[in-house]
């Protein structure tokens, strides 16, 4: 891959959390994929067996409302993770993934991070740090959020 | 005393003037922004006055309703404009805006100032600048917007990141074609969307985690807006690389006096009428934190 | 050192009288020693004394014949420089419904001060910087500070609450009056301080004094020096204070803190203030007045639709840090001078020597990380 990707990466919320030879395994076990605008990554629902990282560009996460349709609630952006439930738990998706801005994601099959995580303890302890950093940032954010939409005013 | 004579008024100081003093300004244009939201266009009366008048970016008036009282407003337009038309955007937020805005354009109000501190714009030079604006904050941070514009050649990349809670908030959303025909990279986030918004949906600290490219040691930031949000998004900038001494922000807080002497504005050791409203975000990160000191 | 014989302090209070001057000084009202206007010395508290403590003031006969054998009392001399009510700006409207504003000056009146103790000429000189050393002047107090005319006096005794020598404020006063007396059983050992004070010394029955009698008054100052008890340790205080905004002990006061505001109104340094809009019936002329305020007062810190300081704990904390700690960052010296008038004072007693003393004590458990 360019160096100028992997310095990506390596500054991403991987190379936060992985050491370079666990961020090369999972380099390892995953694919690239590249996504247009409009086309969907994953509907809610959903089962899906790979976890993303967001390299570049931008996609949506909506969410279906009885009576008002599609939902926009969040944008996820350059260095995320979408879809750990892959990961933590069976995969059903709390969210369509919509792609807003030409994509370009790392998609690794949960299976074979489980593998790894069964070979690897050291590895595995770094990812799930990992994902444990990503869930807390996104629900400061999501609070954050919340707190301006009930302001008073 | 130096001597038991006749009683007399004590000397002041060449620099200064009573500060209670309070200026007739008339409203010469109200411009409705968002939903309670209004820029109001003000001329000082007396014309050597309004010739005189010069503000910095960041800089507010005490804008008066006499037997009503009155409220700190950041400027909001230029600075080239002197004191013939000051504009100030107010909101809807309590007893003296609610007067305000029951004013129409021919009538007066009163004006005091300029006070406070401004936006650094020499730390500007010759380096990228990411201004960071949510809500209401734009409005204290359009005056910086003018002055990076008017002089673009003096400065790096310059980027705003704005926030708002839904696209019908978007305070002066209409400038922003011609601020990017200026060299303006602009980025939009709003925490609800509606069908067709082409923005980002989220607070305003993720632009800032997700702005590539960044030069982190040769960038500069000035946020504005709530404080919890500024407190995030100094945060998110620390988390980019960027400098603490390069953060600013622009607190808020009860104003009366506007010099320094009632006591209702102190943070700490701060008065924000006269060391604020724009501080280093290292003067206020250990106050911050605390929310209620 | 000149000496004037204890009757001719009466011809001190006539001169000034005939110079025009108000003279102020201390009267017993409602069993409490508090500063009016007086005529003579028999306007003065003669033979009273004032036992102190927190939540506590009593006077009761001192069994000597002084004109000053109290201490403090409630009023602190502020409400001459800075008052507690005071004109600002006069709005009125025209018939073509515009306004036009001017500021309202402050007519000077000459007023002398009798009986004003180190602590207190510390406080004086701690408000002079709050105003008048900046950009702007408050117009109103740099012309009553300007015809102030200052007649310190030695203390001779301490309350239980005072602790002026912690402050290095008194109990001496050795600058900023025009005329200090020390009282002795004959009458007062005199020192001029100023031109003012020795155009004033020349009107009086002076004579010289015995160094007997500056011997006498020195140790009656030493008295007052070996009552006090009372402690304040400010060693480190600033840092300590303001690292440690989540100490336990903040909570602790807050339980006690009626947060009334009574420390704020006796303190003779606090200056907080808001102003009101006063109108006619016609509301065609407003006068904007400014009022003594207090940051105990809930809406002090009113901002954006609340109070950011909600808690009792947070005012307390805002009181106590700003008046020993963030006051020395804003003008250059603390804020407090020792007089324990916030001690006495306060209803449930609080003692901010001790409130201090519990927060800056050096236990690992109770330290911020800053």
């Amino acid at each position: 891959m360019h160096i100028e990707q992997r310095a990506q990466l390596d500054r991403s919320i991987l190379g936060e959390h992985l050491e370079p030879a666990k961020l090369d395994a999972l380099l390892e076990l995953g694919e690239w994929t590249h996504l247009q605008p409009g086309s969907v990554l994953f509907r809610e629902g959903e089962a899906i067996q790979h976890i993303f990282v967001l390299l570049a560009g931008r996609l949506n996460l909506a969410m279906q409302v009885p009576g008002r349709g599609d939902c926009h609630i969040l944008t996820l952006g350059a260095g995320e993770l979408v879809a750990w439930s892959a990961v933590l738990a069976d995969g059903t998706m709390s969210c369509t993934a919509l792609c807003v801005d030409e994509a370009k994601l790392l998609a690794v099959d949960a299976a074979k991070i489980q593998a790894q995580i069964k070979n690897d303890p050291e590895f595995g302890n770094q990812f799930m740090k990992m994902l444990a950093s990503a869930l807390a940032k996104r629900l400061v954010a999501t609070r954050l959020q919340l707190l301006d939409l009930f302001k008073r005013e | 005393m130096k001597t038991l004579a006749q009683p007399a008024t004590a000397r002041q100081p060449a620099t200064s003037h009573n500060p209670w003093l309070v200026h007739r300004a008339l409203i010469e244009a109200i411009r409705p922004e968002v939903a309670d939201v209004a820029t109001y266009y003000l001329r000082l009366a007396d014309t050597r006055l309004a010739d005189n008048y010069r503000f910095l970016p960041g800089q507010f008036n005490m804008l008066y309703v006499p037997g009503c009282g009155e409220v700190a407003i950041s400027m909001s337009g230029p600075i080239s404009s002197t004191g013939h038309e000051l504009l100030h955007t107010i909101r809807l937020a309590g007893r003296v805006t609610d007067a305000i805005i029951k004013l129409r354009e021919g009538d007066s109000l009163g004006l005091r100032g300029p006070f406070g501190t401004a936006w650094p714009v020499a730390e500007c030079v010759g380096r990228d600048v990411i201004v960071v604006a949510g809500g209401l904050g734009m409005a204290p941070l359009r005056p910086l917007l003018y002055e990076l514009m008017g002089r673009r050649g003096e400065f790096g990349k310059v980027v705003l990141l704005v926030g708002a809670r839904s696209p019908d908030l978007m305070l002066f959303e209409e400038e922003f074609a011609r601020w990017r025909a200026l060299d303006i990279q602009i980025e939009l986030t709003v925490d609800r969307a509606i069908n067709g918004w082409a923005g980002s949906i989220g607070v305003v600290p993720l632009l800032l985690d997700r702005l590539e490219p960044l030069n982190a040691s040769q960038s500069v930031v000035m946020i504005c807006g709530p404080e919890v949000m500024m407190h995030y998004a100094a945060l998110a900038a620390l988390r980019r690389g960027i400098a603490k001494e390069s953060i600013w922000i622009s607190m808020e807080r009860n104003m009366q006096c506007a010099v320094g002497q009632c006591g209702h504005c102190q943070l700490g050791p701060h008065f924000v009428c006269k060391q604020g409203p724009v501080f280093r975000f290292e003067a206020m990160e250990p106050y911050l934190k605390y929310r209620d000191f | 050192m000149m000496f004037l014989d204890r009757l001719d302090l009466q011809c001190l209070i006539e001169q000034l009288l005939q110079l025009g001057f108000d003279v102020i000084g201390p009267r017993v009202d409602q069993g409490a020693i508090v500063y009016d206007s007086l005529r003579s010395i028999g306007d003065l508290p003669k033979g009273w004394t004032d036992e102190q403590g927190p939540g506590r003031y009593r006077l009761v006969p001192s069994g000597e014949e002084m004109f000053f054998g109290y201490v403090i009392g409630p009023h602190a001399w502020k409400k001459y420089l800075f008052p507690p009510l005071l004109d600002v700006l006069r709005s009125r409207r025209d018939d073509d419904q515009q306004w036009t504003m001017e500021v309202i000056a402050d007519p000077p009146v000459k007023r002398a001060l009798l009986g004003v103790r180190a602590c207190e000429l510390a406080a004086i000189a701690i408000q002079d910087r709050v105003f008048m050393s900046d950009t702007y002047v408050d117009s109103a107090y740099a012309t009553r500070r300007h015809n102030l005319f200052l007649i310190a006096v030695n203390c001779a005794q301490a309350a239980s609450t005072c602790f002026c020598t912690s402050m290095d404020t008194g109990p001496r006063c050795t600058q900023g009056f025009d005329l200090a007396l020390s009282e002795i059983d004959d009458g007062f050992v005199v020192e001029v301080g100023s031109e003012a004070g020795a155009e004033l010394a020349e009107r009086l029955p002076l004579r010289p004094a015995t160094p007997l009698e500056i011997e006498r008054a020195d140790q009656r100052t030493e008295r007052a020096v070996h009552q006090i008890t009372k402690r304040l340790d400010t060693t480190d205080i600033h840092d300590k204070l303001l690292s440690r905004l989540d100490h336990p002990q903040w909570q602790d006061v807050a339980e006690r803190c009626l947060s009334c505001a009574n420390c704020t109104m006796v303190c003779p340094t606090c200056f907080c203030s808001s102003v009101d809009e006063v109108s006619d019936l016609t509301n065609d002329e407003i006068v904007r007045q400014r009022r003594w305020d207090s940051c105990f007062n809930v809406d002090f810190s009113h901002c954006s639709g609340g109070a950011i300081r909600h808690t009792t704990r947070s005012r307390y904390r805002q009181w106590l840090t700003h008046k020993l700690a963030s006051w020395v960052d804003q003008f250059g010296m603390s804020g407090c001078v020792g007089c324990g008038r916030c001690i006495t004072w306060c209803p449930v007693g609080i003692d901010l020597t001790q409130e201090v003393a519990t927060i800056c004590e050096d236990t690992p458990v109770c330290e911020d990380t800053p």
